[in-house]
């Protein structure tokens, strides 16, 4: 599915409204120091923009776009430093269209109306020394998610935690103003979802979601701190003349520009990707691909500052600290990349790696080349 | 490329790997050196003959008008295939400028013979005081009636030893601005006057030379542009050439070296190196999504940056071949192609060569001053 550029154009312009609204550096400061609570009316706003459903058919409520749409909004997201969880529930949206169950359509209307904030627990394993050993699954950013969806490897279904149980779910605050949280299985009244290889499919197309949705946040929140950069390069004198001027910054910029316009390219391809048999080694490998990038962009622009990029007064750290979390959702590159080991088109290994269903990996997979 | 081929790619895809698997002649599969044109030339005629030749140029002069990815899939084959490197002088530099630039006859008399295999050109852009800093060549043509009669020397020649002809940038007049002055000119290189020495490389090859030029009359009819707007000539298809140089080819040729040697079971692949073989590969496809991104937008917008491409392909190229390096253990020194299992291995041969990558059609260092200057806009 390809839409033209005209609605592209359209939702880009849509998402840049949204976030001069809900984006920006003091939220994310404010977020930062304090406690902050969920803000239900920058939720409803997303709401109102359909954005949960862009990737949903339009005969199940969604928009009916492609994964392309999907990353031009997000670009916009991450570029803005917007927090609530977007993705998860874009993700949460795709997995639940794809199931096609009565309950599964229930859930699904109730997240696209804004009743119930749903967000998906992706498999991913623990670290067992930092992070509760019994937990079935992260999510990211989950503030005000009243509903998961988890994955019980044992029983082999995934389980629909509603608003009541809740307290199976563990939160710890991130350096960028998010949190990560872990979801423990419920003892008792398991609402099942779905089970065995639908499931097991469901979960792998909102990984891959989560894969390239946070692939074109990372891009749009590394190339904010680029420009950022590269103003100040223009702006900033030492030795009489703008610090830009100089050959050995210069082609360190070059470098950034090199890795985050290829990033993009890469971006837009996998993005055509999504529908066709190449969807999880595009989603992963662009995941590993964006999320190097933007480390390397986020590294140079603080140094690039020199002593006010590691002033807290600058903003260009909150887009470091951001990457630095974005990076490692739901593993770090190395971990998404050998997710992309285990799809067909990786030529070596993936014979010895490859399973005949689809691949959600069980505890502790996504911890490899740490 | 990620992308599935959709009907019409698909069924090129297929008809091209069915050609190649019978036609490219076995002595000269996974070669790493581009053969000499007694056993390379052959092999570009058969490719011309299928018509297969110039994918990017116009029907009109023998191309193939190809999109992006037909040209991506060709490539991609040609490297499956083992196919061996041809000249590109022609076809991707003085072929698209002359499209561009150059008088009936002009066309006329060389536009044939480039898509045919009759005519092997060279570059004679560089010379020794003038590498990076190419406005200052000092190569002088003096006009003489209805000649141009050159002094000087060029070096660093890419072929320029089995070159029929040769585009040359030579200073027709001192000004003060040193990009003026500058005229654009065809050589004929069976001229009396030019001597040429060939130059051995560090890949032990003779891939380059030295040409000097004492008293060469080459005819006023073979400036391309006007006399003195040389610099003008020379860019006039630049963003083409950025597109060509950043073409996914040499990639593509370095990724199969790696992967005919994990193939072959050399290779104990512990986590560390599968974790690079799978950059490898990504890193490919990295490159591959920004050729095509950008030879699309070109065609659909009309303007492109493709100033970043010509980086990416060549340091991806390098990077393959540090992995193949890597994965290669202690035998990563040995000379010359190994025979292993009845395949060839190269462990190092291109990755030898492959240095001259970052360094040819504008340096790596070259091309991020232009980014920094002109796409990113930093202050000179």
């Amino acid at each position: 599915m390809k839409e033209d550029d005209e609605v592209l154009g359209l939702i880009g312009d849509a998402a840049r409204s949204f976030v001069r609204q809900w984006g920006g550096a003091a939220l994310v400061r404010k977020r930062v120091s304090e406690v902050v609570d969920f803000n239900r009316e920058e939720w409803n706003a997303v709401i109102e923009q359909g954005w949960l459903g862009v990737m949903v058919p339009e005969a199940k409520g969604g928009l009916g776009l492609s994964a392309r749409a999907l990353t031009v909004v997000l670009q916009q997201i991450g570029e803005a430093l917007v927090m609530p969880p977007i993705l998860n529930a874009m993700a949460t949206a795709v997995l639940l269209a794809g199931l096609d169950t009565s309950y599964a359509d229930e859930l699904l209307s109730d997240l696209l109306s804004g009743e119930a904030l749903i967000l998906t627990a992706l498999p991913d394993g623990a670290s067992p020394t930092l992070l509760p050993a019994l937990a079935h699954g992260w999510v990211h950013d989950a503030l005000g998610a009243d509903g998961l969806l988890v994955w019980d490897d044992e029983n082999r279904q995934l389980l629909h935690l509603g608003a009541d149980q809740m307290h199976h779910v563990k939160s710890r605050s991130t350096i960028d103003g998010g949190s990560i949280s872990t979801v423990t299985l419920p003892d008792g009244n398991r609402r099942v979802v779905a089970d065995g290889t639908a499931a097991l499919q469901a979960l792998s197309t909102a990984r891959d979601v989560i894969g390239i949705g946070s692939a074109a946040m990372a891009l749009g929140c590394a190339k904010q701190a680029f420009e950022i950069t590269l103003a100040y390069m223009k702006e900033r004198k030492q030795f009489g003349a703008p610090i830009g001027s100089f050959q050995a910054l210069q082609h360190r910029a070059a470098s950034l520009h090199v890795a985050l316009a290829s990033s993009e390219s890469f971006l837009v391809e996998a993005s055509h990707c999504f529908n066709g048999p190449n969807r999880s080694a595009a989603s992963s490998a662009v995941r590993a691909r964006s999320a190097d990038c933007a480390l390397q962009v986020v590294k140079e622009a603080v140094q690039l500052h020199g002593a006010i990029g590691f002033a807290d007064e600058h903003d260009v750290g909150l887009y470091f600290r951001r990457i630095v979390a974005l990076a490692s959702w739901h593993g770090n590159s190395a971990a998404w990349r050998r997710h992309y080991c285990r799809s067909d088109r990786a030529e070596f290994e993936s014979r010895k790696m490859r399973s005949s269903e689809p691949d959600i990996p069980t505890r502790g997979a996504w911890n490899l080349g740490q | 490329m990620l992308r599935s081929d959709t009907g019409e790619l698909a069924a090129f895809r297929s008809e091209a790997r069915s050609w190649l698997r019978l036609n490219v002649p076995p002595d000269l599969r996974f070669l790493t050196f581009r053969p000499e044109p007694h056993l390379g030339m052959p092999w570009y005629r058969k490719l011309a003959e299928k018509g297969w030749i110039a994918p990017h140029w116009p029907k009109e002069h023998g191309g193939m008008d190809a999109t992006a990815a037909e040209q991506v899939v060709l490539f991609e084959e040609l490297a499956m295939a083992g196919a061996p490197d041809i000249p590109t002088q022609g076809l991707n530099h003085i072929g698209p400028l002359l499209i561009k630039m150059g008088t009936g006859e002009q066309k006329a008399q060389h536009l044939p013979k480039i898509v045919q295999g009759d005519a092997i050109w060279c570059q004679g852009y560089s010379e020794p005081g003038a590498g990076s800093d190419l406005a200052s060549l000092r190569t002088r043509a003096e006009i003489s009636g209805e000649h141009l009669v050159i002094n000087g020397q060029k070096i660093w020649t890419t072929w320029g030893h089995h070159a029929d002809w040769m585009f040359a940038l030579v200073r027709t007049s001192q000004e003060s601005d040193k990009r003026q002055g500058i005229t654009f000119v065809l050589i004929d290189m069976a001229t009396p006057g030019i001597t040429r020495r060939p130059i051995r490389t560090i890949a032990f090859d003779d891939e380059f030379s030295e040409v000097f030029f004492e008293n060469v009359k080459v005819p006023l009819t073979n400036v391309v542009g006007d006399i003195g707007k040389g610099w003008g000539t020379a860019t006039a298809v630049l963003e083409q050439e950025r597109l060509l140089l950043g073409s996914p080819a040499i990639a593509l040729r370095a990724l199969e070296r790696l992967r005919r040697l994990v193939r072959v079971g050399m290779v104990q692949t512990d986590d560390r190196l599968l974790d690079l073989i799978a950059r490898a590969e990504i890193e490919v496809d990295v490159l591959t999504a920004s050729f095509l991104n950008v030879a699309e937008n070109a065609a659909k917008v009309g303007g492109s940056d493709a100033a970043y491409l010509k980086i990416l392909a060549t340091e991806t190229t390098q990077f393959i071949l540090d992995v193949l390096q890597d994965a290669a253990g202690p035998l990563a020194s040995l000379r010359l192609s190994q025979a292993v299992g009845g395949e060839k291995l190269d462990l190092n041969e291109m990755f030898l060569q492959s240095r001259r990558l970052t360094i040819y059609g504008g340096s790596s260092e070259i091309q991020r001053t232009i980014i920094a200057n002109r796409t990113l806009g930093l202050p000179r």
